[in-house]
């Protein structure tokens, strides 16, 4: 888990939280419903998920029930990519 | 003496059970201390007769509902949910939520069928396209009418959430988090309800602690009253009518009444969320600080997100995910383009489910396609930048206060358009705007400085603040629990008459008018015109009006869906039609065949008889009570049984037709009334007279009838005046002519009179809890034509008014108040009987011992 945790959480805070504390980030740290990523946000973070570890996303996957936490993300795209 | 070992086993036992003990007896205070809060809040709800009286028993309701759910396991409270839910359908609507629970189940049942998805999603459309049907063949089936606003707010887009989740996710295992999900509460009370995502509504039920949901919830409702507190205040001292526009401060106060009207939907939505917390569901913050927003993103984000969220679901990512090939940014942009258009379709698809008027308006094709163009720019610029993306400023940052502002003029600009029924409408208000005043100006700085000041600082946007409530210890459940009780009691205390009267004259006064239901002094004078019935008139969304509108049972019929009202081909424009029989308001309503709503009169008058002839609108013409009550049917049957020994008979004869202008009374004049040779007509005047002339004007141009005014004519023409023309913009377009045309009205039904030899009276009248106006020109014009003048505006007395009221959601007399007026009217004819030419049949002798309202029988 820790091996895509990092990653997508350096992305997300290089991107979207410049300039934050990175511990302020934890992993259950709501990101959708929390208002960190909006529409726009959640759809950079869903191209930078495919290209980063080569998974393919459908619509309706990209939802806050997959992506609001660094450990839901990181459930889906271990399940995305065990599928690949 | 315990020993280590045997302490080692026992003590954490001991404090494990003190624990259980202690966060047991913390729970029960956090339910006691919410129950107490909803408590309040359904007391406030009551006390200031906010929304409907059904919110009122909801709550009640939710109530019992919260305290039973609070106390059982978690397996069980979903359970719980669904059945408070239910009950509350067949509690507000009673037999009529059968229909509503059929319907719901029936697609319910059909989207659990174990055939294949696109089966059951062909099943459904078809059946929700027979309710369509039924929805527009209003009574078909005999299904009630006004279930389809509640069908509607469960089913209308929640289906459509529902079947996603179906599509993607599988037949749903919950089926008793499908049937609260679909009937969820408060829906009955609040047809226009947030788009909650069905799997957002199972997944985070009790996925927080409870104490925090519940402080969340009250201190969300709270805010909700606090909103509709406000909305009211708004509603009856500052909306303008557009017709009295006359300076930039008046254009700019009208904008903005517009737009802050919306407070009433942002408190609905903050009490229906708020009392979802109570029942464990975590759901988005509404309306979040919306006149805060300070680009136009920001805004689609905060003033409605569940919309929001609901478009980026079902639509948005979507078609992003199918024109990605073409690369993101485009397909972004391509998306949102896409999103904005179907908002537009579905704020129709909502509009035939929770109104009755047309689907699509002028101002909302307006509205939603320069939002749209803004939005679709907005989010172009942020693809731009989200190259080079900035962490947002803290603390105050100019470039967004001046966001702020540009955001907040032009979302009011849009509103108005919003309001308007036509572009040339709307820009006849703002050309207003040219006759700068102080107070215009002031306004302008005053809100620009405001918003720059305030909007300028960050207001809770992107940042790593957690969104689930917590857990509360007790000393921060009391201390939560104390302000927010403090807030409601408040509220309570001040709306309890003895408490509102001591607070001096002004102050009780604005207290009494926010807690009351009652329209503000425009909409109760189109509504008791039957403006918005006679022209159809699209509701204005969420507004006071609508609530009266919804409180009325489904067979209170409108004149204008009987056959006994007709239009007409000439200026008279609409008539009663002869010889009918109708049900109207629960009585018989019958014409004669001179279609008065009177009995059979021969057009010549008999010998020895005394003719009165009244005309009026619907005051006059007496709906909702039986004919032989109607006031000048009291009047002739007392007159004529004393004037039977002397040989002489009384006709009062009932010229009233509903929503007639004083000019229509003319043409009637001209046309029927004195070909029945009376001997007196009696004018009423029901100020503020302008209204029904506007109406008369605008149903005028919509059929296409020539005005036989050149000077009118032309008014009209200019202000671009057209078929889809409300009747308040036609009042605007002929500005002082309207004046001109009530006082030539008096002056040219005067001269025909007195041309055939009868007199005349001019009546004033004031129907229940209806304000006094200050339109005196009726009046004014027969005091200087030398009619007398009988006053009964003040007819109640100390007299609660609404004793005389046919209904809540109807302000015509009921028996008691046209026994009153048959009472007064007869002492103003005493009073000028030489005036008149009364004959003496009406000798003091038999003058009513009372003018006092108590006289009159209940």
């Amino acid at each position: 888990m820790d091996d895509i945790i990092g990653p997508v959480k350096q992305y997300i805070l290089d991107t979207f939280l410049k300039g934050e504390d990175p511990s302020a980030l934890r992993n259950d740290t709501p990101l959708i419903s929390g208002g960190i990523l909006d529409s726009l946000a959640t759809l950079e973070l869903v191209s930078f998920l495919e290209q980063r570890f080569g998974i393919q996303l459908e619509a309706h996957e990209v939802d806050a029930e997959r992506l609001d936490t660094l450990t839901a993300i990181a459930a889906l795209v271990q399940g995305k990519s065990a599928r690949v | 003496m315990m020993d280590d070992s045997a302490a080692g086993r026992v003590i954490p036992v001991a404090s494990e059970l003190s624990g259980i003990r202690s966060r047991a007896a913390e729970h029960a205070v956090a339910v006691a201390l919410t129950a107490l809060q909803l408590g309040l809040v359904a007391v406030v709800v009551r006390a200031f007769e906010l929304e409907s009286r059904g919110l009122y028993y909801t709550l009640l309701l939710a109530l019992a509902g919260f305290v039973v759910q609070a106390f059982l396991p978690l397996r069980w409270r979903m359970r719980c949910f669904a059945a408070v839910s239910v009950a509350a359908i067949v509690l507000l609507l009673s037999t009529a939520g059968l229909w509503v629970l059929g319907i719901g189940f029936l697609l319910l049942g059909l989207s659990l069928l174990p055939i294949r998805f696109g089966w059951r999603l062909l099943l459904v459309v078809g059946v929700v396209l027979g309710l369509m049907l039924l929805r527009v063949r209003v009574g078909l089936f005999q299904v009630p009418g006004y279930i389809w606003p509640v069908v509607g707010g469960m089913f209308m887009f929640r289906l459509a959430l529902y079947l996603y989740a179906v599509r993607h996710e599988g037949t749903p295992k919950d089926l008793w988090g499908t049937v609260a999900y679909f009937f969820m509460l408060p829906n009955a009370a609040f047809p226009f309800f947030p788009i909650i995502d069905y799997k957002t509504f199972l997944r985070q039920h009790y996925d927080a602690p409870e104490s925090g949901l519940y402080a969340r919830g009250i201190a969300w409702m709270t805010r909700g009253l606090v909103h509709l507190l406000l909305y009211r205040l708004i509603y009856h001292y500052v909306v303008l009518d557009p017709a009295t526009l006359r300076t930039l401060g008046d254009v700019v106060q009208y904008c903005l009444q517009t737009y802050l009207l919306y407070l009433r939907v942002s408190g609905q939505f903050h009490l229906i969320v708020g009392l979802l917390y109570l029942f464990g569901f975590r759901l988005p913050e509404t309306h979040h600080l919306y006149f805060l927003a300070s680009s136009f993103t920001e805004l689609w984000r905060r003033i409605n997100i569940y919309w929001k969220d609901f478009m980026q679901k079902v639509v948005y990512q979507p078609t992003f995910f199918r024109l990605r090939p073409q690369g993101n940014d485009r397909a972004i942009v391509l998306a949102t383009i896409v999103v904005m258009f179907v908002t537009w379709l579905l704020h129709g698809w909502q509009r035939f489910w929770l109104t009755t008027g047309p689907v699509f308006s002028v101002g909302d094709n307006w509205f939603w396609g320069l939002l749209g163009l803004l939005v679709v720019l907005a989010a172009a610029r942020d693809v731009r930048r989200a190259k080079q993306r900035q962490a947002a400023r803290k603390g105050y940052d100019v470039r967004r206060g001046l966001g702020t502002v540009m955001v907040f003029l032009t979302i009011v600009l849009l509103w108005a358009i919003w309001a308007s029924d036509s572009m040339a409408g709307l820009i006849s208000i703002l050309a207003v705007g040219r006759n700068v005043d102080l107070r215009g100006v002031l306004l302008l700085a005053g809100i620009g400085g405001f918003l720059l000041l305030v909007g300028g600082w960050d207001w809770g946007g992107t940042d790593l603040r957690n969104p689930k409530p917590t857990l509360l210890s007790l000393g921060e459940s009391a201390r939560h629990a104390a302000l927010h009780t403090s807030v409601l009691a408040g509220l309570v205390l001040i709306a309890h008459p003895p408490v509102r009267d001591s607070l001096g004259f002004t102050v009780s006064g604005i207290i009494a008018q926010v807690g009351s239901s009652r329209l503000n002094s425009l909409d109760e004078s189109l509504l008791t015109r039957s403006y918005y019935e006679a022209m159809s008139s699209p509701d204005r969304g969420a507004g006071q009006l609508w609530v009266v509108r919804q409180t009325k049972p489904a067979d209170w019929d409108i004149i204008d869906s009987t056959s006994a009202w007709g239009f007409r081909s000439d200026f008279l424009v609409t008539e009663l039609v002869p010889n009918q029989d109708v049900l109207f308001k629960r009585q018989q309503f019958r014409t004669n065949s001179h279609g008065m709503h009177d009995r059979e009169y021969p057009l010549a008058k008999p010998a020895g008889t005394y003719r009165v002839a009244v005309l009026g609108a619907s005051p006059v013409m007496g709906p909702g009570v039986p004919e032989d009550q109607v006031f000048e049917e009291l009047l002739e049957r007392k007159l004529s049984r004393l004037g039977q020994p002397m040989g002489r008979t009384v006709e009062f004869l009932n010229f009233g037709v509903a929503a007639y202008s004083p000019v229509q009374m003319l043409l009637q004049l001209e046309q029927k009334v004195l070909a029945f040779q009376p001997d007196l007509v009696l004018l009423t005047s029901l100020p503020p007279d302008r209204v029904p002339m506007g109406l008369h004007l605008a149903t005028a141009v919509r059929r296409g009838i020539p005005i036989p005014d050149a000077a009118i004519q032309g008014a009209l023409a200019r202000a671009g005046i057209d078929s889809n023309s409300r009747a308040e913009t036609v009042l605007r377009a002929i500005g002082p002519l309207g004046d001109s045309l009530l006082a030539v009205s008096v002056t040219r039904a005067d001269s025909l009179i007195r041309a055939h030899g009868a007199r005349a009276a001019l009546v004033v009248l004031r129907l229940p809890e209806y304000a006094l106006s200050q339109d005196q020109v009726m009046a004014e014009t027969a005091r200087r034509t030398g009619w007398p003048i009988i006053d009964l505006q003040h007819i109640y007395g100390t007299h609660p008014e609404a004793e005389f009221r046919i209904a809540d959601y109807d302000r015509h007399w009921n028996e008691r108040g046209h026994q009153l007026v048959a009472l007064k009217l007869e002492e103003g004819l005493r009073r000028y009987a030489d005036a008149l030419g009364i004959p003496p049949l009406w000798g003091a002798a038999e003058a009513p011992a009372s003018s006092q309202p108590s006289a009159v029988s209940p």
